[in-house]
């Protein structure tokens, strides 16, 4: 094989043109340490590729577990969701308990109000016994009432004695 | 039931004493007498059997609520007397009278509305007693005063002795 055809190869393998079969022997001729010193660039770039083809993955179960983790991914994902899920029902249980007990709170500071509204309540079963103590109020607010006015009357009446003398 | 709540709420505001009421209402040593519209409305089916009821009657026509809070031989009279006063908003109400007596002093205060009187309030306090009395709606006075004639006082120990100083002025 002469470098014409060497160069011929590497410029389809660099073009991206070469088959499977003009790779494997341009890998076999950089085997060869001849070939491999003229064309120092790229002779370790197919000998590497060479030497790596022929690894053997010692742990058998090395495929599987990278598959089994590949495979995990999206199952941890569906959990992360689930748990944020569970997140906003508690931010929503809390509201709503927040808001429930608000109500309860408030409907409480009413029933705490409910002894003014006993308060206002009758004294009196009967309008009977009510009218008669209204009467008796009454009665008593009259005569209160006159007292002081019966006062003021007299002041008057001085009042009027006091501009008589002064008149006269 | 949240509209009714509401409505005794704001009764219980209106009537500005209620404070004042809701205080001394537990307390066993107070005598404590309300009678409310309902009743009032009731009194409009009982028969007015002489000149004295019909008078009433009409005084009582518009009136809304009546509060009586009394404390006999109270040795704190005065100082309840007292704290009632400040316990009432001076802007919303006008004083009507003031007596004062050798044993105690009284005064009527009222709560004008519309230029209707809204409230009469009644403060008394003496050395051993004390009166407190809240007349809510539409009060008439006039009608109020005329009723002293001819109305039988009875029921109140104080009344005697006024009845007598009347006399005496008379």
């Amino acid at each position: 094989m002469d470098s014409k055809q060497i160069e011929i190869l590497l410029e389809r393998y660099w073009n991206c043109t070469s088959t499977v079969e003009e790779e494997n022997e341009l890998k076999k001729l950089f085997e060869d340490d001849e070939i491999a010193k003229k064309y120092p660039d790229v002779a370790p770039l197919f000998r590497y590729f060479e030497s790596q083809s022929n690894v053997i993955l010692e742990d058998e179960k090395f495929e599987q577990r990278i598959l089994n983790q590949i495979d995990k991914k999206p199952e941890t994902k569906v959990v992360k969701m689930e748990s944020n899920f569970q997140n906003y029902l508690k931010v929503a249980a809390v509201v709503v308990i927040v808001i429930a007990g608000s109500i309860v709170f408030r409907n409480g500071i009413w029933q705490g109000e409910k002894p003014p509204v006993a308060m206002v309540e009758d004294t009196f079963n009967t309008p009977e016994e009510a009218y008669e103590e209204t009467k008796r109020a009454f009665a008593l607010i009259a005569s209160k009432m006159n007292q002081g006015r019966n006062e003021t009357e007299k002041i008057k009446i001085l009042s009027e004695a006091e501009d008589k003398i002064k008149n006269n | 039931m949240l509209a009714s709540l509401m409505a005794f709420k704001v009764q219980a505001q209106e009537d500005a004493i209620s404070k004042f009421f809701g205080k001394y209402v537990d307390d066993p040593s107070f005598t404590q007498v309300t009678v409310t519209s309902r009743m009032f409305g009731l009194f409009a089916n009982l028969d007015a059997e002489d000149e004295e009821d019909k008078e009433l009657m009409e005084a009582i026509s518009n009136v809304k609520g009546l509060r009586i809070l009394a404390k006999d031989s109270a040795a704190n009279g005065r100082a309840l007397y007292k704290e009632a006063f400040n316990t009432i908003p001076a802007k919303d109400y006008d004083e009507l009278m003031s007596i004062r007596e050798k044993d105690s002093d009284m005064k009527f205060l009222i709560k004008e509305k519309d230029g209707v009187i809204a409230e009469l309030l009644m403060l008394m306090g003496g050395d051993n007693e004390f009166f407190m009395l809240s007349l809510v709606g539409e009060i008439n006075l006039n009608q109020i005063s005329k009723l002293s004639r001819t109305m039988d006082i009875d029921g109140f120990d104080k009344l005697g002795k006024i009845d007598e100083k009347e006399k005496d002025k008379n």
